[in-house]
């Protein structure tokens, strides 16, 4: 077998560092736990409170209904020509116009913050600038490149760090994500979560389907499946046992909430599979089919979540009523409304600026379509997208995002959701972490299951499988392959937080990120006692999200190029 | 046209059956509303900008008019959190169109022309400010939040309404000389009598915002006004020379991605305007003359990158300014707007015309640029609210006249103004680049 280099299978510095990170967390969670429970026992045992709290999640502002008009004020009779309008309702903004700031010469009658010193003006801009370049600079194309390099998902390549930049700077101490920017910048997650699950969505071409191996819809169910009902299982038993004392334990927010973290755990990455093809561990054309069955994981997570929000209406009193059943034929009906809506508008634009206009409006519009009905955006911009991509005559499927324009835009909308995301993560919450190594376990236990179950229902153990049918490799190089967790797993929680907002106080960020950062560590460490020392110089791992447009037809190796006279990458 | 037509009466059916799913106790989450109302906005002023151009009126009354229909004082389509939640989006066109601004002052080039431009903006906001200030004193017997206040109070009061009302807007001359591609004398110098203005502007309404306090009391505050006043002029300026430095390294040393940045960049602005109590125009505007003057960026390149990003920008913050402005105000005071909206043109373009002959401008200068001063938006709008916060025992009364001028003012100036920039020929010298209307270079993903 060729040489691997090292670094395909070292765990990466930035990795150990931000375990290290959670490591720090940990503890100074648990230790605010322990206070809090010392407090409410005895609180003169508690000497001080070691570190200043969190600045608490920013709480959703509710919708009110409109502003009624105001009725017209009759006319005063010694007062003829200007009748006074006591108190008109002035909606607007004012910051609608230049110079409109100038207004707080006279600033807001409340208590006055201290001004701003030159130290804070620089400290604020400076920061929130370089958070936004950064996001900006890992599009970039030498970015990208390592992270194909190094053959790693994008939730813990490039993504991590940006969770970790969000946690840190929205701490009061360092105040560039106060509370104000972070109100400002939260619609950014629900376009965010449009814009994935339409990016999912338009991958799924239907006209494909046809031509994958027999077997791999299959495969993916089983596997999948299997995974979220051990973990979903597991997580409802732990959550039942950990849940606080005082509080009354809803057993239908236990389903729900079981469900979502059985779904999170579903998702893997087609990076682990690339990389096990590369590294000789798996068959190229068996790595090649299991990539296939990973990204096809993401529309188990994404029914997953449209069946919760259809069973768990998260609005109460709406107007429109109707069974369970009804809820998730209108989520689709209203991805299909919204796909054809897209499709429509993008087809009549007519230069490329309005092309990109419409297509970031109309993603907008669906996903906030969609968390105004209390539907995960995830879910219905995934229909949508899927419909986009297959209606006939449109452009072949994946083609939607992909083109240069948007291409650019892509990542650094992802960086920027990575870095809200880690800011509203607030990881002090003890059932996080107790609930983090059973998930981890879980998840693992749940793929090895999947993957087996998958194997006998192929039939792959007993001889005369039909030529091109689904095959999966080896039990324990496919369920390593299929470790790395997908950034959709992510972009499952946040729907789940932005839907339901009291859902288990911040622990299943603490779950899914720390499960995904402690899953691609076990997968590289085995990875690498697998395949021994050897090192195939000059190949790249070519690893990427099935968000990132991972085709896994596609397993020519872009960067960087093979030197002369280097094996090529097996096919 | 027709197709413009029904793509919007699509999305406003859309939309109107997404906003009767709330029953009377229903909340929904802010977030997915501001991302509703956003995503809504973008495709229906878009729509109506190309009904506007079909019936050759400017895009941006098309923006105005879907804005104002579909506001909480009409349809109701949009509720008023909802375009509260879209300030950020707001202040970023704010930036952005700023930073425009400030990258096509070049003011080597724009030097012959500094004597006009000065000459018609201190005149004609001297005559517009005294006019409406004399308009206030003559009817304040019989206008309701005046008639209690004392000869003192009285100026004050007229002297800040005399700034409120005597105000430009930038957003909307920038906004339709980049629809438009309008380039010549004609719009340089509006472009620098506006900017000029607005700066004017806000010194003058910081001195009349002090004297109020001196007045009538108003609310007590720490640091004095003109101390304020200073840590925002200057603050601004120091914070967008930071911005200017920011994007010459990424220009020199980046360049992949420039509008996202100069957007990130715009909302910095915005988030650290807010914060810190600067000016997002200010800070925008000093770091697109610090680009273009003193670091030698060229503002051709940044207006050229900023293109992408232009038409969903300016079509949600216009829609956004249509649907702040308030129709039941106007109903009730609409004879006192149209006086003073008269007052306030004929001012403003005499004073223009004065200013112009007394620095020999060109003819066409003369003739059309007058127009520019016609609209207004934001700028008094923002400033109204303040006062009516802070003195409510006459600010409100008085944000109430300045919002029915602004809304006559906001409708009829684009209008007036475009015809201006047509008359005198300058339309769409700039090239087919700035026009928004060019032909499809590549086309919608539609193909095989």
């Amino acid at each position: 077998m060729a040489p691997v280099p090292l670094q395909l299978v070292r765990p990466h510095a930035w990795t150990i560092a931000l375990v290290a990170l959670l490591c720090c967390l940990a503890p100074q969670s648990a230790r605010a736990q322990l206070v809090d429970a010392a407090t409410m026992t005895d609180a003169a045992d508690v000497p001080d409170v070691p570190d200043a709290p969190d600045v608490p999640d920013v709480p959703d502002v509710p919708d009110v209904p409109d502003v009624p008009d105001v009725p017209d004020v009759p006319d005063v009779p010694d007062a003829p020509d200007v009748p006074d309008v006591p108190d008109a309702p002035a909606v607007v903004d004012a910051s609608v116009d230049a110079g409109a700031s100038a207004a707080t010469i006279a600033s807001p009658p409340t208590p006055e913050a201290p001004p701003p010193n030159a130290g804070t003006i620089a400290r604020v801009t400076l920061g929130l600038m370089a958070i936004l370049a950064l996001a900006l600079l890992a599009g970039h194309p030498s970015v990208r490149a390592w992270e194909r390099r190094s053959g790693l998902a994008m939730v813990t390549g490039s993504g991590l760090p940006f969770l970790a930049l969000g946690l840190v700077a929205r701490r009061p101490e360092i105040g560039i994500l106060s509370p104000s920017v972070l109100q400002d910048l939260r619609p950014l997650l629900e376009f965010g979560l449009g814009w994935i699950g339409f990016r999912v969505g338009t991958d799924f071409d239907l006209r494909q389907v046809e031509r994958w191996p027999a077997g791999t819809v299959r495969a993916m169910a089983i596997e999948s499946g299997s995974t979220a009902l051990v973990v979903g299982v597991i997580s409802a038993s732990v959550l039942a046992l950990v849940h606080p004392p005082g509080e009354a334990l809803v057993a239908a927010n236990v389903v729900r909430n079981a469900v979502i973290i059985g779904a999170c755990a579903a998702v893997s990455a087609p990076t682990g599979a690339r990389l096990m093809g590369l590294l000789g561990l798996l068959e190229p054309s068996a790595a090649r089919k299991l990539r296939r069955v990973a990204a096809l994981d993401d529309v188990m997570a994404l029914l997953a979540v449209a069946l919760v929000t259809a069973a768990f209406r998260p609005i109460n009193g709406s107007a429109w009523q109707l069974p369970p059943l009804g809820w998730v034929f209108l989520q689709v009906g209203m991805g299909v409304g919204l796909g054809l809506l897209i499709w429509v508008v993008v087809r009549n634009a007519r230069n490329p600026n309005e092309d990109v206009a419409m297509t970031l409006g109309a993603l907008a519009f669906s996903a906030g379509m969609a968390g105004y009905v209390g539907f995960s955006p995830l879910a219905v911009c995934f229909v949508s997208g899927m419909t986009a991509a297959n209606v006939p005559g449109s452009a072949a499927a994946g083609s939607w995002l992909s083109r240069p324009r948007f291409r650019d835009l892509e990542r650094p909308i992802y960086m920027a959701f990575f870095v809200v995301v880690g800011a509203l993560w607030s990881p002090h919450d003890r059932r996080g972490w107790i609930m983090l190594p059973i998930y981890v376990l879980a998840r693992a236990a749940g793929k090895l299951l999947g993957v087996r179950a998958a194997r006998v229902a192929l039939a792959e153990s007993s001889e005369g499988a039909l030529p091109g049918a689904m095959r999966l490799g080896p039990s324990t190089s496919t369920w390593l392959a299929l470790l790395p967790s997908s950034a959709v797993s992510i972009a499952v929680v946040v729907s789940a937080r932005s839907s339901y907002p009291e859902m288990l106080k911040g622990s299943l960020e603490t779950v899914v990120i720390g499960g995904a950062l402690l899953s691609e560590l076990i997968f590289r460490v085995s990875a690498r006692a697998l395949a021994g020392h050897g090192t195939r110089p000059g190949e790249d791992a070519v690893g990427a999200l099935s968000i990132d447009h991972d085709d896994p037809d596609d397993d020519r190796p872009t960067l960087p190029s093979l030197p002369p006279g280097a094996p090529k990458a097996p096919r | 046209m027709i197709r413009s037509l029904i793509l919007l009466i699509l999305v406003v059916a859309l939309m109107g059956s997404a906003r009767s799913f709330l029953g009377p106790g229903a909340v929904a989450s802010s977030d997915a509303g501001t991302a509703l109302a956003f995503g809504f906005l973008v495709l229906a002023a878009i729509q109506s900008g190309e009904i506007a151009a079909a019936l050759r009126l400017p895009r941006l009354t098309g923006y105005l008019a879907c804005g104002l229909a579909c506001g909480p004082s009409a349809a109701g389509l949009l509720t008023a959190p909802m375009i509260s939640s879209l300030k950020l989006v707001s202040s970023v066109a704010v930036g952005l169109i700023a930073l425009s601004a400030g990258c096509e002052l070049d003011l080597k080039h724009l030097r012959p022309r500094l004597r006009s431009v000065a000459s018609i903006a201190g005149i004609s906001l001297v005559l517009a400010l005294v006019a409406v200030a004399a308009l206030v004193m003559a009817l304040s017997p019989w206008i309701p939040f005046l008639r209690e206040l004392t000869p003192p109070q009285r100026q004050v009061v007229a002297f800040n309404l005399g700034v409120l009302i005597a105000s430009l807007s930038p957003s909307v001359v920038l906004a339709l000389l980049s629809e438009s591609g309008a380039q010549g004398p004609v719009s340089e110098t509006s472009l620098g009598v506006v900017v000029l203005s607005d700066i004017a502007v806000i010194v003058l309404f910081g001195i009349g915002s002090s004297a109020a306090q001196q007045v009538f009391g108003g609310v007590h505050e720490a640091i004095s006004p003109a101390t304020k006043l200073a840590i925002e002029i200057f603050g601004s300026i120091a914070v967008g020379a930071l911005v200017a430095v920011a994007i010459r390294l990424w220009v020199r040393h980046v360049r992949r991605g420039l509008v996202l940045f100069i957007l990130a960049v715009c909302v910095v602005a915005a988030e650290v305007g807010s914060r810190l109590h600067l000016d997002p125009l200010l800070i925008n505007l000093a770091a697109g003359l610090i680009l273009q003057n003193v670091l030698r960026v060229s503002g051709e390149e940044i207006a050229h990158a900023l293109e992408p990003a232009s038409l969903p920008i300016f079509a949600v913050f216009f829609a956004l300014a249509g649907a702040g402005l308030d129709l039941a105000v106007v109903r009730t005071l609409w004879v006192a707007a149209l006086a003073f909206a008269v007052v306030r043109g004929v001012a403003l373009s005499a004073g223009a015309l004065a200013g112009a002959r007394l620095a020999r401008a060109e003819p066409v200068v003369q003739r059309w640029a007058p127009f520019a001063l016609i609209p207004q938006a934001g700028v008094s709008i923002g400033l109204a609210e303040i006062l009516g916060r802070h003195f409510p025992t006459w600010g409100v009364g008085a944000r109430a006249l300045v919002l029915s001028v602004v809304t006559v003012n906001l409708v009829l100036g684009p209008v007036l103004l475009r015809m201006a920039l047509v008359r005198s020929g300058e339309v769409g010298k700039k090239g087919a680049a700035a026009d928004l209307s060019a032909p499809a270079t590549a086309p919608a993903p539609t193909a095989g």
